[in-house]
């Protein structure tokens, strides 16, 4: 069991969060789905690399590298 | 226990159709303005039921009761204080069976806060047909459960009743979640506490949620394209071109034929009322005025058209997520690229577009630099201007040279709105930090009743809120243009000697000469000589200080101004003997030729940053509920516009 910043992870791939490093937008990602414990896969990538999109309790979310730096994953 | 009902709130995350919800309940009877001391629109309309009418506010889309954003502090003010004039009776919460899940969170807060609610589900033509309404907990928790189809609008007549029999059962009330949400509210790693309760209780009591997945990769599937590396780009570049073609070809239509009316419509009060202060005031300003306000309703209704169906459908979304890392650098976000692009077929319709920008800095931002976008209001001075001074030459043997101008001014617009963005973040330190956590709404067709609606409530607000200002400035600048210090205007103007031989001819010109005297003896005409000093750095003489002036209410004026001023005649159209007269022309002071490259140059780079545009200046009043904004952005514009304009002179000549 690795853990992994979400930023980090590859296409496709999902994992359960472990955490996510307090913040003015924890809360605000607790609230589209992005808490300890949910399962997260990603989805695509914008050209670049940056922003990311990834798959949560259905929803699709995009995020920037630098927020999904801030969640951690086990996969 | 029956309630009367008279205020109705409609809740949910967004993207869950509650637009739609709030449409088939009010169809036209709507009202947009903006909540009180903040630019979050505020949506209402009314409803009638029987003999009743209640009133329905559709609050702005929102993904928890803990504000994260402007919009999302507005609901929560609301909500939580009753003594809100807009506090409602009955909240219809809105969520997307397809998104069952996050949907829910809301709901599960505002039911906790004890919140009288109807449930709608909506989305219900999409795949995942479970039967959701049936779920026995609604019963168990006193929630009506209404299904609507927002395409034909089934269920609509169910919710209406539901809305009659309601009755506020909130005492029967027990939480779902324990804790008081109310004393969370500063802290936010309670919150998260609490939210993963909210989200542990719906998988628990609708576990078929998690095995949907079908529609994740059918969105990868489209998504793959959509945002492609090269495809990506390409498909964004061809959907702009193919709305800019539509804007440019089908708007001028009506546009032009605004024009002729409005001019035929001055003319007809001129004849039906007797001559004199008050009829030129009805007919050259006030209609004149007017005619300026809706001369831009086709631009602005082609594209929200447009934009509305990027929205609808979910591209634009896609847009966001494709050009944020390209945009980032300057200041923006991903979301300031629609509007800006918009910008280049008219500012006022992109500044209006910013309104998506949930940052604030970002927005405004946006709306700043928005206008140094070279809009299509440009182009006749651009082409006017650079059919006199740019030769016809071939740069490398294949290169119009005129055509190599057109575009330089076009970059030259684009990144001197980089550069400002820059400049003014920088300027504009702010603690609220810029994110990009957001929803991609799956993709879908988009709904044409929606649309229709968007474009309605676009052109409404336009019309309305900044056509007021617009008409009583530009009233304003006709005045300045038709009067002047009497004694010396009519001097002038009888100095004119009449012609020898009255025919029409030596009569029009006789006319046009006139009225070239007079606009030169008018206050504007005055204040254009007044300011020669101080535009002579740039190569202007007072003519062109004159058509600067009056170019304000909108740029294009500048070649009618240009068209008067040389005496031209009223035929504006015609350009050849209006060019042939301003090539001629000579500036006394120096002996020179008045438009030469270097002068031609400075004065086309001047309308690329000059604001010149009282309805941008109107919208911005509007768009930043501040007289402060417009204010520094025509003067910055204006900084940015003599310093271009000076150096483009000086290393020319």
């Amino acid at each position: 069991m690795a853990e992994t910043k979400l930023s980090d992870i590859a296409l496709g791939k999902s994992g359960t969060i472990t955490k996510v490093a307090d913040g003015f937008l924890a809360a605000k990602m607790a609230d589209l789905g992005l808490y300890q414990g949910n399962t997260v896969s990603v989805l695509f990538r914008a050209p670049l690399g940056d922003p990311l999109a990834v798959s949560v309790g259905g929803t699709v979310v995009s995020l920037r590298l630098e927020e999904a730096a801030w969640i951690t994953l086990e996969s | 226990m029956k309630n009367k009902i008279s205020k109705i709130a409609i809740v949910g995350n967004p993207n869950t159709g509650k637009s739609t919800v709030f449409n088939w309940l009010t169809g036209l009877n709507q009202k947009v303005g903006n909540f009180p001391g903040v630019t979050v629109d505020r949506k209402s309309g009314t409803l009638h039921l029987g003999k009743e009418s209640m009133e329905v506010i559709d609050l702005p889309g929102t993904y928890s009761i803990f504000p994260r954003s402007e919009e999302e502090r507005v609901v929560r003010d609301l909500l939580l204080n009753p003594n809100d004039p807009d506090f409602p009776d009955v909240v219809i919460y809105v969520a997307d069976q397809t998104q069952w899940e996050r949907n829910l969170m809301l709901f599960t807060q505002l039911y906790d806060l004890r919140i009288p609610m109807i449930l709608v589900q909506t989305m219900v033509d999409m795949e995942a047909k479970w039967e959701m309404d049936q779920h026995p907990i609604w019963k168990d928790r006193h929630i009506p459960v209404i299904k609507v189809n927002g395409r034909n609008g089934h269920g609509i007549e169910e919710l209406k009743n539901a809305l009659q029999q309601f009755e506020n059962a909130v005492g029967l009330r027990s939480n779902i979640v324990e804790g008081d949400l109310l004393a969370i509210q500063d802290l936010p790693s309670e919150q998260i506490e609490n939210t993963k309760k909210r989200y542990y209780w719906i998988k628990e009591n609708f576990p078929l949620i998690q095995k949907k997945k079908k529609s994740e990769s059918e969105i990868s599937k489209w998504d793959a394209v959509l945002v492609h590396p090269f495809w990506g780009y390409a498909i964004f570049a061809t959907v702009l071109f193919i709305i800019f073609q539509f804007i440019f070809r089908l708007a001028s239509v009506p546009m032009d034929a605004i024009d002729g009316a409005f001019v035929q419509l001055s003319q007809w009060v001129k004849e039906l009322l007797p001559a004199g202060a008050f009829t030129n005031l009805i007919a050259e300003g006030v209609i004149a005025g007017i005619g300026g306000v809706v001369t831009f309703v086709p631009q602005i209704a082609f594209l929200f058209f447009f934009l509305s169906i990027l929205e609808e459908t979910g591209y634009m979304s896609r847009v966001v997520f494709i050009m944020d890392r390209l945009v980032r650098p300057f200041g923006l976000n991903g979301k300031s690229v629609v509007p800006l692009m918009s910008s280049v077929a008219c500012a006022i319709p992109g500044i209006m577009s910013a309104r998506t920008i949930s940052n604030g800095r970002d927005r405004l931002i946006t709306i700043l630099v928005a206008p140094l976008m070279s809009c299509s209001a440009r182009i006749p001075v651009y082409t006017l201007l650079i059919s006199l001074v740019v030769p016809d030459q071939l740069v490398g043997g294949w290169l119009d040279l005129k055509g190599l101008v057109l575009f330089g001014m076009y970059a030259l617009g684009l990144f001197a709105a980089l550069f400002m963005s820059l400049v003014f973040k920088w300027i504009l330190k702010t603690k609220e930090q810029g994110f990009m956590v957001m929803e991609i709404p799956s993709l879908k067709a988009p709904m044409f009743r929606q649309v229709r609606l968007t474009v309605w409530e676009k052109v409404r607000v336009f019309v309305w809120d900044a056509g007021k200002v617009i008409v009583a400035l530009s009233i304003i600048l006709w005045a300045m243009a038709s009067y002047g210090p009497s004694e010396r205007r009519e001097q002038a103007m009888a100095a004119v000697t009449l012609p020898v031989v009255q025919t029409d001819s030596t009569m029009q010109a006789y006319q046009a000469q006139v009225n070239a005297v007079a606009l030169e003896n008018s206050y504007i005409g005055i204040l254009g000589k007044a300011i020669e000093p101080a535009i002579a750095p740039m190569g202007f003489d007072w003519k062109i200080g004159i058509s600067i002036i009056t170019s304000f209410a909108a740029r294009e004026v500048f070649v009618g101004s240009m068209a008067t001023i040389y005496s031209v005649g009223d035929d504006f159209e015609d350009n050849a003997r209006l060019l042939d007269k301003m090539k001629r022309d000579v500036n006394p002071q120096t002996g020179k030729p008045t438009f030469t490259l270097a002068s031609g140059m400075s004065l086309m780079v001047f309308y690329v940053f000059a604001m010149q545009c009282l309805a941008t200046f109107a919208v911005v009043q509007r768009e930043t509920a501040s007289w402060k904004w417009p204010v520094i952005q025509v003067l910055y514009m204006a900084a940015l516009a003599y310093l271009g304009a000076w150096v483009t002179y000086i290393s020319l000549i």
